[in-house]
């Protein structure tokens, strides 16, 4: 999906950055500054690396060694920016109508009103940009994006100017356009949340280099770049599939790793989720414990201990397939006698679904 | 002799009329293309046609007038060029078209470059990853964002053309019914010894036109900005 | 209180002020620098068009000369009650003169035959015939020739007999009326075609009015035969 190169010399700083990835929904992630920044805008077109070689969907876009360059025009890569961007001397209607007008293929029919429906855009149809919030701008801006039939989309910190509160008008109807269009997406986030909910890769970079990339759980879970999510943040993503809603609200998840118990979950029996298992409720027993109010204790076998600074020590545990981390003060390292293959139960104190209900 | 000559006031006011709406009809297009130009086109040479534009501003009128003589009279070195196409400046009122439109031009373009430097192109560079080419773009979203900046430039266009006296006077003169526009009227008769009522009368036509133009421009103003713009 | 400003100004005979029609310009380039050498003082001259010259005038300029083109003007401000007229004197006159940008040969003024193959279609450039002291004076000629109807429709008329001198030079009009001084300070470029007779028109004159002691000194100056005599090697005639 995507194969994307680039080098370029700044006066202060330089990027060397080469992400490769087949997956449908590709997030870059890294602290600002790191050169995300850059990369977006070479695949934009506003910036002329000195080398690059972008391909997108099968697409050469730029290619410098050929002196390949497409206009940003031509390249049909819907943009979804941080402000929205929506034309202020047109109505919703109007913005997206006009995105119509550009779609390579002969117009489809009945996408106009797909789209509408598939990001909730009926009420504000007739509405000017200028009164709508934060939410609703972006839903129009990511609807007029796809109704211009792009090859891909590109969502620039989508949510970076849009308030905790609203940013649950947006991140449902993301995972919809996941779920039902076949659009490839790049995500460019500095906020690990919204990766986790979204995305299938992570290409994590810093200082202008590619750190790692692969599968978001593989990254996630690999405790040598807990640096880069910080100790609350630091936490594996695991798959699992609703199994059961039991009479007493909790719900039963099957995953590789145990079963996941949670409250309050409406998602429908049988559906994927993904849960997140954040590393600082994650808390290491080495005999099964008893007697104790959480739900959700498993078992694991202890693959690497890595230091953590002032926190201690990251323990990557592998439960079924699935790797959980978890923090671990030295303290209690020393205490447990904890080593690499030591086999240990594993509490966890609280576990959260990705993906939100669409209300 | 004054008493007979409200025809003449009424022929200055219609040519007037007449002068300052056909130039600044045909300079506005102009001042916009220029005006885009100048803020969002890098060029070698830019720097020379910002001081050709904005050249008649700071000349005095009468030397604007005499170069437009020498370019474009009969005799002119453009003119006499024009002139086998069927083209006339000299003396018609099309002479006095360009006089007013070339004096109006440097404000029409600084208005548009004002707007233009204020209006934010990340729309424009939304629209490009839409898939608008830079012309669409130009007058799809461009246009319409910068378009009180268009109207404030043709408003003052148009009411500099009515106004102009000196290079109009130096190039085509005055010439009633072809180039004897109000101000060459009230030149006229502040000359003549008790022409004062006809140029009070004048005078208060050219106030009259004024605010009316000024109220169609707010008029038009507000519209724009219930649309949105 | 204008007359307190006259006689305020009279004590400062170190300078004085004089409004002039523009048309005496090239002359009095040359007497103003003899004026001051002879008393010493300092002599600043406002050139403008006549009308311009008595408005400003009448709303409080403090003038010590009004130098007129035409005797119009000057009886709009020797009426005006609000200022004393100390002395008046006719300081020259001036002919009235057809020019062209090529040499023609001899020419009938009043002849419509000549006028027509001169003009070929074009147009005769005079100045403003209702406001300019030449355009009324060319006027009149013409009315007087009975010309005034064959040429009527083919009038360019300009501010000023600058303006006319440029659209004659330019070759934009074949034909021109200027004042004989006009025609005369121009070496190349324009040609005198045939002169008007005196009969034709008003006489021009130059009327100078003196609103202060100190301006009718300056009146006297223009009067003496050496100052004459350069005003009648510049083209005008004695008054």
């Amino acid at each position: 999906m995507f194969d994307l190169r680039l080098r370029h010399q700044f006066n202060a700083a330089s990027l060397d950055v080469h992400v490769c990835s087949d997956a449908r929904v590709l997030a870059l992630f890294g602290p600002s500054g790191a050169g995300k920044t850059s990369l977006i805008k070479a695949l934009e077109g506003s910036f002329a690396p000195q080398f690059a070689v972008l391909k997108v969907a099968g697409e050469t876009l730029l290619d410098t060694t050929q002196s390949i360059r497409v206009p940003t025009y031509r390249r049909r890569l819907g943009v979804i920016y941080q402000d929205a961007r929506l034309f202020p001397h047109m109505t919703v209607a109007g913005n997206l109508r006009y995105a119509e007008q550009f779609g390579r293929a002969k117009k489809l029919n009945g996408a106009f009103e797909e789209v509408v429906d598939l990001l909730g855009l009926e009420r504000v149809l007739h509405q000017r940009p200028a009164t709508l919030s934060g939410g609703e701008a972006q839903r129009v801006a990511i609807g007029r994006a796809i109704l211009s039939q792009p090859r891909a989309l590109l969502l620039d910190e989508p949510l970076a100017a849009i308030d905790q509160a609203r940013r649950e008008e947006i991140i449902p109807y993301l995972l919809r356009l996941k779920r039902e269009l076949s659009l490839p997406m790049i995500l460019i986030s500095h906020d690990l949340n919204d990766v986790v909910r979204l995305t299938d890769d992570v290409a994590l970079i810093d200082e202008g280099r590619v750190v790692k990339q692969g599968a978001l759980a593989d990254v996630l879970a690999n405790p040598e770049l807990s640096q880069f999510f910080g100790s609350s943040q630091t936490g594996a993503v695991i798959n699992g599939h609703v199994v059961a809603h039991h009479p007493d609200g909790i719900t039963e998840i099957a995953t590789s790793a145990g079963s996941a118990m949670l409250a309050q979950i409406e998602t429908k029996v049988g559906a994927d989720v993904r849960i997140r298992v954040l590393a600082k409720d994650v808390m290491i027993s080495r005999e099964k414990p008893i007697g104790l109010s959480a739900l959700n204790i498993w078992h694991g076998s202890i693959v690497s201990i890595t230091p953590a600074g002032a926190r201690g020590v990251v323990v990557d545990l592998k439960c079924g397939s699935d790797h959980i981390l978890a923090f671990v003060t030295n303290r209690s390292l020393q205490a447990l006698a904890l080593e690499v293959g030591a086999a240990c139960w594993l509490v966890v104190k609280s576990l959260s679904l990705t993906d939100p209900q669409i209300s | 002799m004054i008493a007979d000559v409200s025809p003449q006031v009424w022929q200055a006011v219609w040519l007037s009329l007449k002068v300052a709406s056909v130039a600044t009809v045909c300079a506005l297009p102009v001042a916009v293309l220029v005006a885009y130009l100048l803020t969002r086109v890098v060029f070698w040479g830019r720097g020379l046609l910002t001081v050709v534009v904005y050249l008649p501003l700071v000349l005095p009128p009468v030397v604007t007038g005499y170069a437009l003589l020498l370019m474009f009279g009969s005799n002119g070195y453009v003119g006499s060029l024009l002139a086998d196409l069927g083209i006339v400046f000299a003396f018609r009122w099309t002479g006095a078209v360009l006089a007013a439109a070339i004096m109006g031009f440097p404000l029409m373009v600084r208005a548009i470059q004002q707007a233009l430097d204020a209006s934010d192109k990340g729309f424009e560079a939304a629209a490009a990853s839409l898939g608008a080419s830079k012309i669409i773009c130009f007058l799809t979203i461009t246009l319409p964002l910068i378009a009180p900046g268009i109207l404030a430039g043709a408003i003052l266009g148009f009411a500099k053309a009515l106004g102009e006296f000196g290079a109009t006077i130096t190039f085509v003169a005055s010439i009633p019914g072809q180039t004897q526009t109000i101000p060459s009227a009230i030149y006229n008769f502040l000359q003549i010894p008790n022409g004062e009522p006809v140029v009070m009368w004048l005078v208060g036509i050219s106030v009259l036109l004024s605010v009316v133009a000024l109220a169609a421009s707010e008029l038009l103003g507000r519209w724009m900005r219930k649309r949105g713009v | 209180m204008c007359v307190f400003i006259s006689v305020a100004t009279s004590l400062r005979a170190d300078q004085i002020t004089v409004f002039a029609a523009s048309s005496v310009k090239p002359v009095f380039d040359k007497l103003v620098p003899l004026y001051e050498t002879e008393t010493g003082g300092r002599v600043s001259v406002s050139f403008a068009g006549t009308a311009t010259n008595v408005r400003q005038i009448q709303q409080g300029a403090q003038a010590d000369v009004f130098v007129s083109a035409n005797i119009a003007w000057a009886d709009v401000l020797q009426s005006d009650e609000s200022l004393v007229v100390q002395a008046r004197a006719i300081i020259a006159k001036n002919r009235l003169v057809l020019v062209s940008a090529t040499e023609l040969g001899s020419f009938g003024l009043n002849d419509p035959q000549h006028w027509h193959a001169a003009l070929r279609g074009g147009r005769l450039a005079v100045g403003l015939t209702q406001a300019v002291p030449a355009g009324i004076y060319a006027r009149q000629a013409l009315e007087r020739l009975s010309i005034w109807d064959d040429v009527q429709d083919t009038l360019v008329e300009a501010s000023s007999v600058q303006g006319v001198l440029n659209f004659v030079r330019r070759g934009e009009v074949p034909l021109g009326i200027v004042y004989l001084t006009d025609a005369l300070s121009i070496t190349k470029g324009v040609y005198k075609v045939a002169l008007f007779d005196e009969n034709l028109h008003d006489p021009i004159e130059y009327p100078a009015l003196a609103l202060t002691q100190a301006g009718s000194d300056f009146i006297d100056f223009l009067l003496r035969p050496e100052t004459q005599r350069i005003l009648l090697d510049m083209g005008f005639e004695a008054p």
